[in-house]
């Protein structure tokens, strides 16, 4: 694979929320949310901001930071499950904002946490197929949308934020292949049943069935991430990080007990920003990048189900 | 399913899900509530909830959890030890 990751912005909603004393308010002890979850602050996008807006706001940060000029950019993914309409997608909209060229190669993808791994290989595939040398992968939710505040399962858990990812055809992480999964059984364990097709005028929020989902993933995770090892010639011990799908310290912890890996070769890196969905892969990555790891795992799992694992390796060049 | 085998078996899951159950026995977790007593948190439960399931093999529905009060953990040996293979 020629293209791959070059360099990673990212921006959070503009509400800054203290999820100590929130927790408190939901009869969290501070010893649960700190220890536990893990997350001392969350964040919110301001009753103004919307998924697209903070798509931008990454998207500018990034070309800023890598001198990268709007026209350069030849292909945009928006990763998104809160897109700010039904129609058109959210990707057209970060288009214009950016002033991205007209000849742009531009779709959103509904996906959640696994969104950035399943991102990374549609994106990376569609330059090597078009010949195309710099694109943008955004991953962007607003949960604090869809959700109810008072929700004991999720309030404590989510942020709004935006990643923005630029990949080139000289990048400083090629990706191995990858390994997906879906299963639509456990559809219903994170969903939020109103604003499509079903039932476009019911208001109901958020729903997590979070014994579910940490099922789902101490069942299917660790073997997943073997089996991709294995794809890509691979063992655990070849692995200088791993970074999975940020939900909490809790599943991180447990993911890596479960798979008797070194604590020091896990990133947890939920205490500022917590559960940012599709962002939380890129966001860990972000700081990583400068320390120049030459093998790290990205493994998303969430709302579907669905999953998704894949290698980064630091480039010869 | 011998029901002192089955508490056994729950005391050993148990030093898995915190450092601070370690040295709890078999006799001394009869009788225990899994949060009044044990003080396990609602994670906590979830995750000692999973290996229960995988260990004895059972699938334990949420519903279940409620009307048969499974976190008094002899309600919970006596429903494992009922339905483990």
């Amino acid at each position: 694979m020629k293209h791959g990751i070059s360099a990673i912005a990212h921006v959070y909603g503009e509400r800054r929320i203290d999820n100590v004393a929130d927790g408190a308010q939901h009869g969290f002890d501070e010893a649960f949310v700190r220890g536990k979850l893990g997350i001392t602050t969350r964040y919110a996008a301001s009753a103004g901001q919307a998924t697209s807006d903070l798509a931008i706001e990454a998207a500018r940060a990034l070309l800023a930071q890598t001198g990268t000029r709007p026209d350069e950019v030849e292909a945009l993914v928006v990763v998104t499950q809160t897109p700010d309409y039904q129609l058109p997608h959210t990707a057209a909209l970060v288009q214009r904002a950016l002033g991205l060229p007209t000849r742009l190669a531009s779709f959103d993808m509904s996906l959640g946490c696994s969104g950035f791994v399943y991102g990374l290989s549609t994106l990376v595939s569609l330059m090597a197929h078009a010949d195309m040398k710099r694109a943008l992968l955004i991953t962007a939710d607003c949960y604090s949308k869809v959700s109810d505040p008072s929700d004991r399962a999720t309030a404590p858990l989510f942020s709004d934020a935006a990643a923005a990812t630029l990949l080139t055809d000289t990048p400083l992480y090629r990706p191995g292949k990858p390994l997906f999964g879906t299963d639509g059984a456990g559809a219903e364990t994170l969903i939020v049943k109103c604003g499509g097709s079903r039932a476009p005028a019911d208001r109901s929020t958020l729903y997590m069935d979070g014994r579910a989902i940490y099922s789902f993933a101490l069942s299917k995770i660790p073997q997943h991430v073997e089996q991709c090892l294995a794809l890509n010639g691979l063992r655990l011990e070849d692995v200088d990080r791993f970074v999975f799908h940020q939900a909490n310290r809790f599943m991180l912890e447990s993911l890596r007990d479960r798979m008797k890996l070194p604590a020091e070769k896990v990133v947890i890196d939920v205490a500022d920003g917590g559960n940012t969905v599709g962002s939380t892969i890129p966001i860990a990555l972000e700081p990583l990048l400068a320390e120049r790891h030459r093998t790290i795992v990205i493994c998303g799992f969430g709302v579907g189900l669905s999953w998704a694992t894949n290698i980064l390796q630091l480039s010869d060049t | 399913m011998e029901l002192t085998t089955t508490y056994d078996r729950i005391a050993a899951l148990l030093h898995e899900v915190d450092d601070k159950l370690q040295k709890l026995s078999a006799e001394a977790i009869r009788g225990k509530h899994l949060t009044q007593d044990l003080g396990l948190d609602s994670l906590d439960v979830i995750k000692f909830v999973l290996l229960v399931e995988e260990s004895f093999g059972v699938k334990i529905p949420d519903e279940e959890i409620d009307a048969k009060e499974l976190l008094k953990l002899d309600n919970l040996a006596a429903y494992v030890a009922a339905r483990a293979a």
